[in-house]
């Protein structure tokens, strides 16, 4: 590079806990914001995976016939449940956490649908 | 890790993204507006997802590696402030999609515009630069894939090649929305184990930073140097600042919400979800520099230092993300290149065809230009990095002009267009001499790309200025009358 160039953008060092913490950071803002999308995807698709389970039609993305596969509240609770541990055991794993949390998202989501459903059903 | 692993995991890899392509094509397929927009029904934080791993290429992991390893931490953020000009450019996307509700292109909003003539011109530079971009996307596929599974580079890309685009040919643009959260979760997923397993192989971040001092690495543990804002900040600031304005898949999404309110949203949340990425990509080309690993290739350094720090299931799984990842953005991009030649040539300009017709011709052109971008990316093995700083400076040649008429309404049509054409003649000739280094000097000046870049910036700017007070009159067509004149040439209704 040429030295004036130089001159007008010095280095600026990290020192060597800045640069431990400033990673971290990122690391962790990383894993933030898929969480923040997971949910957010979620909100908006949640109907349409619950559809998939459950043949409820009005909910399907193109209003056509669903292909779901009518599963009772009692297996969608075991499923949603299942997936909420799955999703779990690889969060406490630092090694799983990236998938595990959409996982015990979508799980979580699944039972509290199903809950609606039910209480919709009884009313 | 051997050949026939690495086969093995393309074929698995190959039938779950075709079965979603079929799955698209018989459940939300019926014509062009399915195939090229995803019939303008998709919510806002799948789009959002989408543009994420739409914006993960090639690049994203592998070339900020290269950047890392080559011009130090500073790249960790560099990369993120090349993407700032996604969201300064949300207004100007809310006025076209305004203007133009029922558009597919932005070539097409151009020639509403500004006319004919400099819409073909805006449609040349477009498909020129989907048409790098697919080559250049190829070639990080060899690159990132061969030396994981010890492939030699053209199978790589061959095999490759011919997954991303049977599933794009399949669904089009649902095929690649689909597909984008799956990879995106991968990509991850992924991403944060090499980072661990790398960061833990060198004996912790405090070790990085020992490994890169004692090797006098200062570059690689600093927050600014002259080599990272030289030969790296001007050049994305200057280039991908840019890119939305003439990147197909950005318009196909932005035109596939459902609700055009949540434009905004949409492209912020990407923007801020994806910026993390790169910078894991720069941390482990770091960890790499640190590590000692070595390389033929900066290009190579992201691959070669997960296979030299990641157990064998991990280096499997990178090879799933190298892939999942460019197999997005390639899938993307050859739905963009052909929806722009359908709609923005065939359509305008030799004969109007029904959307039936034109899903066809969609599925062709995936087919043709996907075979071309192969076999060239199999002869011309170029750095990932030189081709991409390369492309940059097409993203300047249309992006200048029409962002000025935009804050500038009064900018002349006649300035707009000759602001476009001396852009283009210039990133094609001067862009590919210094970019390939075929010119070092004019008049004892050393040429950079940045220099290049900041060249063309001013210039095109004063063309547009200096070229309207020319003109001498003001521009008779407003964003506003684009509606108006799409109505007139019946493109809203859907009458082709």
């Amino acid at each position: 590079m040429l030295d004036a160039t130089s001159l007008l953008i010095p280095t600026i060092e990290l020192s060597k806990s800045a640069f431990i913490a400033l990673n971290y950071v990122i690391v962790g803002m990383f894993l933030l914001m898929n969480v923040y999308i997971t949910y957010q995807i979620l909100q908006a698709y949640g109907p349409v995976l619950w559809s998939l389970f459950t043949g409820d039609q009005t909910a399907s993305i193109s209003g056509d016939v669903s292909t779901g596969l009518s599963l009772s509240s009692e297996t969608l609770n075991t499923f949603g449940f299942v997936l909420m541990v799955l999703g779990g055991l690889l969060t406490l794993s630092i090694f799983g956490m990236v998938f595990g949390i959409p996982l015990f998202m979508i799980g979580w989501d699944i039972r509290q649908r199903t809950a609606e459903k039910q209480e919709a059903s009884t009313v | 890790m051997t050949p026939t692993i690495g086969y093995i995991f393309l074929f698995l890899n190959g039938i779950f993204l075709i079965f979603i392509g079929y799955s698209a094509r018989n459940a939300q397929v019926k014509d062009s507006d399915d195939y090229e927009v995803a019939g303008r029904r998709v919510k806002w934080p799948l789009v959002s997802g989408s543009y994420v791993v739409t914006f993960t290429w090639a690049s994203t992991i592998l070339v900020a590696g290269e950047a890392g390893y080559s011009f130090g931490w500073p790249v960790v953020w560099i990369y993120a402030v090349g993407g700032v000009g996604w969201v300064l450019m949300v207004p100007f996307w809310r006025r076209v999609k305004e203007s133009l509700p029922t558009g597919t292109t932005y070539p097409e909003w151009v020639r509403l515009r500004f006319g004919e003539r400099t819409h073909i011109l805006t449609t040349l530079v477009t498909l020129v630069i989907h048409f790098i971009v697919i080559f250049y996307l190829l070639i990080g596929l060899g690159f990132g894939f061969s030396p994981l599974f010890n492939l030699d580079y053209w199978q790589a890309v061959l095999i490759g090649s011919g997954i991303i685009i049977t599933f794009t040919v399949l669904g089009g643009l649902w095929s690649s929305i689909m597909t984008d959260y799956f990879q995106y979760l991968v990509v991850w997923t992924v991403v944060t184990l090499a980072f661990i397993f790398g960061v833990n192989s060198v004996g912790g971040l405090g070790a990085v930073y020992d490994q890169l001092a004692s090797q006098g690495a200062v570059n690689g543990y600093s927050l600014l140097n002259p080599d990272a804002f030289y030969g790296y900040f001007l050049v994305l600031l200057f280039g991908w600042f840019f890119y939305p304005i003439v990147d197909q898949t950005i318009w196909q999404r932005m035109y596939a919400i459902s609700d055009p309110k949540d434009t905004g949203k949409a492209i912020s949340v990407a923007f801020f979800t994806w910026a993390f990425l790169p910078a894991m990509g720069v941390l482990i080309g770091i960890i790499g520099l640190a590590g000692n690993v070595q390389v033929d290739s900066g290009s190579e350094i992201v691959a070669a230092t997960v296979r030299a720090f990641a157990p064998d299931w991990l280096v499997i799984a990178f090879a799933f993300l190298v892939f999942n990842a460019i197999a997005s953005t390639c899938g993307s991009m050859l739905v963009g290149i052909s929806s722009i030649l359908t709609n923005d040539i065939y359509d305008e300009y030799i004969s109007e065809i029904t959307h039936e017709e034109k899903l066809r011709y969609d599925q062709y052109l995936v087919l043709a230009i996907g075979l071309l971008t192969t076999v060239l990316a199999i002869l011309f093995k170029e750095s990932i990095l030189a081709v991409g700083i390369f492309l940059g400076a097409f993203y300047v040649v249309v992006t200048i002009p029409t962002f000025i008429s935009f804050v500038w309404p009064r900018s002349a049509t006649e300035a707009v267009f000759a602001s476009i054409a001396f852009g283009f003649i210039t990133a094609l000739s001067l862009g590919y001499a210094v970019n390939f280094d075929v010119i070092n000097n004019v008049a004892g000046i050393e040429l950079t790309v940045w220099k290049l870049y900041f060249f063309m910036f001013v210039s095109e700017t004063v063309i547009v200025v200096a070229g309207t007070y020319l003109v001498g009159k003001a521009d008779p067509i407003t964003i506003e009358d684009v509606g108006t004149r799409a109505q007139q040439s019946e493109i809203i209704g859907g009458d082709d």
